[in-house]
């Protein structure tokens, strides 16, 4: 009866711990799970950013921080801080990752057409705080310039963001 | 079948573009608000009847503040850029000024009369435009740091609605120029401004234009809106006759009655389709337009009331029943 009971008490755990691992990685596959901060502003609608992201090693992590700042601008919209305002999402309608897939995934393909607006400010490893070593891997936090404008303008001629004047 | 297919294809390609028409374009101006010109001493002061009233002095601040021309400059080529050039006050005014000189000394060759040009156009030759960019802004100091304070509301001209705004305070710094940080107040703000701007036009374009109606009677006119006529089987005055013409035309029946008296009835919150057809072509409506649907049903047995229109800008008209 003992053995039976602390079985049951084994499964439990083992089922949640499961479930909670399950939920884990569901919640770093999101691409809506962005960690991401805005350092300033820049002249022709560049934004400065600090985007995060988790990896086996910090050199895969550096790759995924920069495809993070890229969709957080297009899905997300950029928060406010340091003295700027919040930026709205490029594309905010619900679901436009979905509808469009075909395209994100070549867009965001591993240097893809995504490096065409983003720029690391500098191309060294980030080290002390903005590289955390996890038990699945590294945290990476790096800091890059975003060409805001310039990825608004493509995805507009894409048809994938609507134009402001669109209809006038 | 796949001929008649490619027909349609080709003929639909041709006859689109000429069908659609697209809406009109509100014109936008930046203007230092009341605020602004306070504080920073841009006023001029008039006896108005005995009374001394202050008003904004926009050409004084506009030629004085460079503060000022850096941000209106810098929302201009963000406002271009998107689509929007934005109205420039400077040369409105200037422009303003240059066409009362010239209108003062053309004159025809055959008689030589002058342009004729009756009160109401002079009152209304202002600096205006559909949407209003109110602009304040103030260099504050904590300490040995700078920052910016700023405000910026996107006003409704017609309606008086704050239709976008944007407001905070900027990074303190002790090292960078006010210029900068007021370039940097502006690039940081603009975004999130605009996709309210925009959110505003998505708005008018499914739910149509909100414009404002007001109708008015001449002194010498033989009705006024208690006036009873039976149309359409329905005996009422003409103020809810009225008011059912607009819920039947509005875009989903939507309007607000904000006044109605017997010789003055004022809607609001109209929401007026973006085009209207004419020989069978698609055209971009504004209020002129919808209030001529109105005189025009006017006109008609049983009221048979003569009226005419002026026209307060993209969104706002007056109609005056009683003669034109």
């Amino acid at each position: 009866m003992k053995k039976m009971i602390l079985l049951g008490i084994f499964f439990t755990l083992l089922l949640s711990h499961c479930s909670t691992r399950k939920n884990m990685k569901a919640l770093w596959q999101s691409p809506y799970n962005i960690e991401i901060e805005t350092l300033g502003v820049g002249h022709d609608g560049t934004k400065l950013v600090k985007a995060w992201a988790n990896a086996r090693n910090p050199e895969l992590a550096v790759i995924q921080a920069e495809k993070n700042a890229v969709a957080a601008a297009i899905f997300k919209g950029l928060p406010g801080g340091n003295g700027s305002a919040a930026t709205p999402a490029i594309c905010p309608e619900q679901n436009k990752l979905e509808k469009n897939a075909s395209f994100f995934e070549g867009f965001f393909e591993t240097g893809g057409k995504y490096l065409q607006f983003i720029t690391l400010t500098n191309d060294g490893m980030p080290g002390g705080k903005d590289r955390i070593r996890m038990s699945s891997g590294y945290k990476v936090g790096v800091k890059a310039t975003l060409a805001y404008d310039n990825l608004r303008e493509y995805l507009e001629k894409e048809g994938l963001a609507n134009p402001m004047d669109q209809g006038f | 079948m796949q001929k008649r297919f490619l027909l349609t294809f080709f003929l639909s390609l041709i006859v689109l573009p000429a069908v659609w028409g697209q809406a009109k374009k509100p014109t936008l101006m930046v203007v230092p608000s009341d605020r602004f010109c306070l504080s920073e001493g841009y006023m001029s002061t008039f006896q108005v009847q005995g009374t001394e009233k202050s008003y904004p002095d926009y050409r004084q601040a506009l030629q004085k503040d460079d503060e000022l021309r850096l941000v209106i400059t810098k929302m201009g080529s963000i406002m271009a850029n998107r689509g929007f050039p934005l109205k420039d006050l400077e040369q409105e005014l200037k422009s303003l000024e240059t066409q009362q000189a010239e209108q003062m000394v053309i004159s025809s060759r055959t008689s030589g009369a002058e342009i004729y040009e009756s009160p109401i156009d002079r009152l209304r030759r202002t600096a205006k435009a559909d949407i209003i960019l109110d602009l304040d802004f103030e260099i504050k100091r904590q300490g040995p740091e700078k920052y910016i304070s700023f405000n910026l509301k996107a006003l409704d001209s017609y309606t008086s609605k704050q239709i976008a705004g944007a407001a905070g305070a900027g990074k303190p710094s002790t090292a960078a120029s006010a210029d900068l940080l007021l370039e940097e107040a502006v690039l940081s703000y603009m975004d999130g401004f605009n996709a309210q701007l925009m959110e505003h036009f998505n708005n008018m374009f499914d739910q149509g234009r909100e414009v404002a109606i007001t109708i008015m009677t001449w002194e010498n006119a033989p009705i006024d809106f208690y006036s009873e006529y039976t149309y359409d089987g329905i005996t009422d005055e003409l103020g809810f006759l009225l008011e059912d013409w607009l819920a039947e035309n509005s875009v989903k029946g939507r309007f607000t009655t904000a006044t109605a008296t017997e010789s003055r009835m004022k809607f609001e919150q109209v929401r007026i389709p973006l085009y209207f057809e004419r020989r069978g072509r698609q055209r971009a409506m504004d209020t002129r337009r919808f209030v001529n649907q109105l005189r025009k049903f006017l006109r008609q047995a049983p009221f048979h009331i003569e009226s005419s229109i002026h026209q307060r800008g993209l969104g706002e008209a007056w109609l005056i029943l009683g003669e034109k």
